[in-house]
């Protein structure tokens, strides 16, 4: 061991498996997500996940930043001290800052989720940018919606930039993928009405009641919602425009529909607080 | 009759790597943006094109094909390169075929337009360029008269800014205000409103009275805006979140507010 380094050579076979945790598949056959960066890995933790592995790059990381090994390792999780060239290695970001962590992959089950009296859920169809879903998670949290639900194609939740995206909101917020049909029908067995956003909805955004049991189904920018979801939904919305784009960022139209189906919940609450 | 430009050693595709770099944009004054629509943008809103780079092969027969031809008719250099070395300049979307060297046009603080109805977007010290083109792309969707950066700021002319807003740099103002000092000044000697947003307001934004002209200011993620820049504004709204404190995206939480600015009354 060289200055107290767990691991100084890049052949390690551990640090040829984390390598190998870049693909997807990989992940998915060891059930793991990872997780880098400290303010990530911070949130992570405070949203209650359990690494099973920490690798830490002592010469990278900030001095002020330790308190997270002693948070990581009173859970039980193996801390590996590597070397600088190993942590550049195992990294997927350009500029590393020294904290990498192994964790258990998100749950994505559809039947496991729990929805409360009035659940506020969203269904992101077709949204593949990890940016894009990142800020519709940050926004689910906000907004303490039940849930995000990705569709057709079935999002990777463990995709290292969504994680980091996501600043630690894909461990708070309950996640799940099914293809649409399997959404639609598990929606409507639960008594959860749909509200489709799209750009030629019927109902323009703030006239339509969002205070019920509802999910809010956004598509992809290029595309759209497919015809499964604009002809079963209860209701079509469309945000107003005022100026000259003839579209809104993806996260930024989620955010204004929830935000409205938000303040429609929270001035019912008040007006009928017996309820 | 015009050759068509193969190899990355070429001056134009040499400077279009440079201009990633914020140093050369300021140097040169001028960017670079990619894509058919942000392009037909910039031409269509008058922007000084200083070179078309196409891509014949990816263009073949296209609107954009027909604009670059009107545009070198025109007078604008055009700079003709393989589909091969475009896919290498493009994006990582593929290639559209089409991108311009675009001089960088910021708008003066005073050539802002603040009539009666004007809303206007002040960021303060964005770091996040991706954040700082869906902000310019929001402000296009809702009508916005301009978005301001206020002190150390992010280039709304960097690659990632620029690919996020769309297009929309070209028709929204962006104008940039060295210091709250500057951006406070402005506001006052116009007769605009400082809205500022921050979690400890004791107003929710749907709940707060927004009578334009007025600038709607947020802090950088994560920090918020400072105490001292805090307390110079007339109104703090707050977003209400459930969820960890300061959850929201900044662009999602720029969308929410100037959505609920335009919402009708009533």
């Amino acid at each position: 061991m060289r200055g107290g380094l767990d691991i100084t050579s890049p052949a390690n076979p551990r640090i040829k498996r984390l390598v190998a945790l870049r693909r997807r598949r990989t992940r998915e056959l060891d059930a793991v997500t990872l997780v880098e960066g400290y303010a990530e890995l911070d949130l992570a933790l405070s949203a209650g996940v359990v690494p099973q592995a920490l690798y830490h790059s002592p010469e990278l990381a900030h001095g002020d930043e330790r308190d997270v090994l002693g948070r990581v390792s009173g859970l039980g999780a193996e801390v590996i001290r590597v070397s600088k060239p190993v942590f550049a290695k195992v990294a997927y970001r350009e500029s590393p800052d020294g904290w990498l962590a192994v964790v258990p992959a998100v749950d994505t089950g559809l039947e496991r989720l729990e929805l409360g009296e009035r659940p506020l859920l969203l269904v992101c169809e077709g949204v593949e940018k990890p940016g894009n879903l990142g800020a519709i998670l940050r926004t689910a949290d906000a907004a303490g919606a039940a849930a995000v639900i990705a569709t057709d194609p079935v999002t990777d939740w463990g995709n290292p930039n969504l994680v980091r995206a996501s600043k630690g909101a894909v461990f708070s917020v309950p996640v799940a993928a099914a293809p649409s049909a399997r959404v639609l029908s598990w929606l409507a067995e639960r008594g959860v009405a749909v509200a489709a956003a799209t750009p030629d909805g019927d109902v323009l955004l703030g006239d339509a009641d969002l205070s019920g049991p509802l999910a809010i189904a956004v598509g992809a920018e290029n595309q759209g919602l497919s015809a499964a979801w604009t002809e079963r939904a209860d209701v079509t919305v469309r945000i107003p425009m005022f100026g000259r784009a003839d579209s809104l960022n993806v996260a930024a139209s989620a955010a204004i529909v929830v935000y409205e189906a938000v303040r429609q919940r929270l001035l019912r609450e008040r007006e009928s607080p017996a309820r | 009759m015009t050759e068509t430009i193969s190899s990355a050693a070429n001056p134009v595709i040499k400077r279009v790597r440079q201009l990633a770099d914020r140093k050369h944009r300021r140097r040169q004054g001028a960017f670079v943006v990619a894509g058919r629509q942000p392009v037909w943008r910039a031409v269509e809103a008058g922007w000084e094109i200083d070179t078309l780079i196409a891509a014949p092969d990816l263009l073949a027969g296209s609107a954009a094909a027909a604009m670059v031809a009107e545009q070198e008719d025109r007078g604008v250099r055009v700079a003709y390169v393989s589909a091969e070395l475009f896919g290498r300049i493009g994006s990582r979307e593929g290639p559209s075929g089409v991108a311009a060297i675009v001089r960088s046009r910021l708008a003066g603080l005073d050539e802002l337009p603040t009539g009666a109805g004007a809303v206007f977007t002040a960021l303060h010290q964005v770091g996040n360029p991706g954040n700082l083109g869906t902000i310019i792309r929001t402000v296009d969707a809702t009508g916005g008269a301009g978005v301001i950066t206020v002190g150390d700021s992010t280039d709304p002319f960097g690659p990632a800014a620029v690919k996020a807003s769309m297009g929309s740099l070209f028709a929204v103002p962006v104008a940039h205000a060295p210091d709250a000092d500057t951006f406070f000044g402005w506001a006052a000697a116009r007769g605009v409103e400082v809205v500022a947003t921050s979690g400890h307001a004791p107003t929710e934004h749907w709940r707060a009275a927004y009578r334009p002209p007025l600038a709607v200011l947020f802090g950088a993620e994560g920090s918020g805006l400072p105490e001292p820049v805090l307390r110079r504004a007339g109104t703090g709204v707050r977003i209400p979140m459930t969820g960890t404190a300061e959850s929201l995206n900044l662009a999602a939480a720029v969308a929410v507010i100037l959505y609920e600015v335009r919402r009708p009354p009533g």
